[in-house]
């Protein structure tokens, strides 16, 4: 069985221990949920005049949700142990959620935009 | 057991699946990081998850530039100008976000089987189209 981070059978050991590590990704979760944030307005703004502007304004809600995703997830692998499994099985489909999510925000802006025309 | 810093895993351990490769599009389908290999130690994953999370943020903001530079500038006095400078960072953007995770399933499956990392190619790709998004800028800019 492993030691919980950051202690050994020796007690505490400072090398393991994980500082402020959590903290800074908790911020860099919450930086991506705002990026996300700042897209959904843009495509709302953008399409806003436009003859797709209902799809424009569905898009922007999606990638509402993706940004509350990220937002949640950040919260989520703060306040929990992150070396237990289900945490990495979490993790997996969160960063695939993240990476399809921006990839389909992509290819449908470039949907929009084209349709727009 | 004591915790192990930066654990090396052993080539010959039965947990280890047969040589998985992060392939684009390869149909092979990717085994979930926690079958195999070795906790690393947090601090270089939650190291590696900030930086695919950088990625992610680079992505969504060559997206939000592209649709910023169709929807809400002129067309540089060359049909459709805007969207010749838009669409390509929109893509751009959409292969990043792709590669980001990949990029990331890599690092930390080298980490778990305490394998050298994988060496990173996509900053001078992502160098290289930019740049030539940046010619595509100052042709429209000098042309207008």
């Amino acid at each position: 069985m492993t030691a919980p981070f950051g202690e050994s059978e020796h007690g505490w050991d400072p090398r393991f221990d994980d500082g402020l590590t959590r903290e800074r990704t908790l911020w860099a979760w919450h930086r991506t949920g705002m990026a996300f944030g700042v897209n959904a307005i843009l495509l709302a703004k953008g399409f806003h005049a436009t003859s797709v502007a209902p799809l424009g304004y569905g898009l922007a809600v999606l990638v509402l949700v993706l940004g509350a995703t990220a937002y949640a997830m950040g919260e989520y692998r703060f306040k929990n142990r992150f070396w237990r499994k289900r945490i990495g099985r979490a993790r997996d489909r969160a960063f695939r959620t993240m990476s399809l999510g921006s990839f389909a925000i992509a290819a449908a802006t470039i949907v929009l935009i084209v349709l727009e025309d | 057991m004591s915790v192990q810093f930066g654990s090396v895993n052993d080539p010959t351990t039965p947990s280890q699946p047969a040589r998985p490769r992060v392939t684009f599009g390869g149909g092979k389908r990717l085994p979930p990081l926690h079958t195999f290999g070795e906790e690393p130690d947090p601090r270089f994953t939650l190291a590696n998850e900030r930086t695919f999370l950088a990625w992610n943020r680079t992505a969504l903001a060559l997206i939000g530039g592209g649709l910023g530079v169709t929807q809400f500038l002129d067309d540089f006095d060359v049909p459709g100008g805007n969207k010749w400078l838009g669409v390509p960072l929109t893509v751009i953007g959409g292969v990043l976000a792709m590669i980001s995770y990949f990029r990331w399933y890599g690092i930390e499956r080298a980490m778990r089987l305490g394998e050298p990392l994988p060496i990173a190619r996509v900053p001078a790709i992502l160098g290289i189209a930019i740049g030539l998004v940046a010619a595509i800028a100052t042709v429209l800019v000098l042309t207008t």
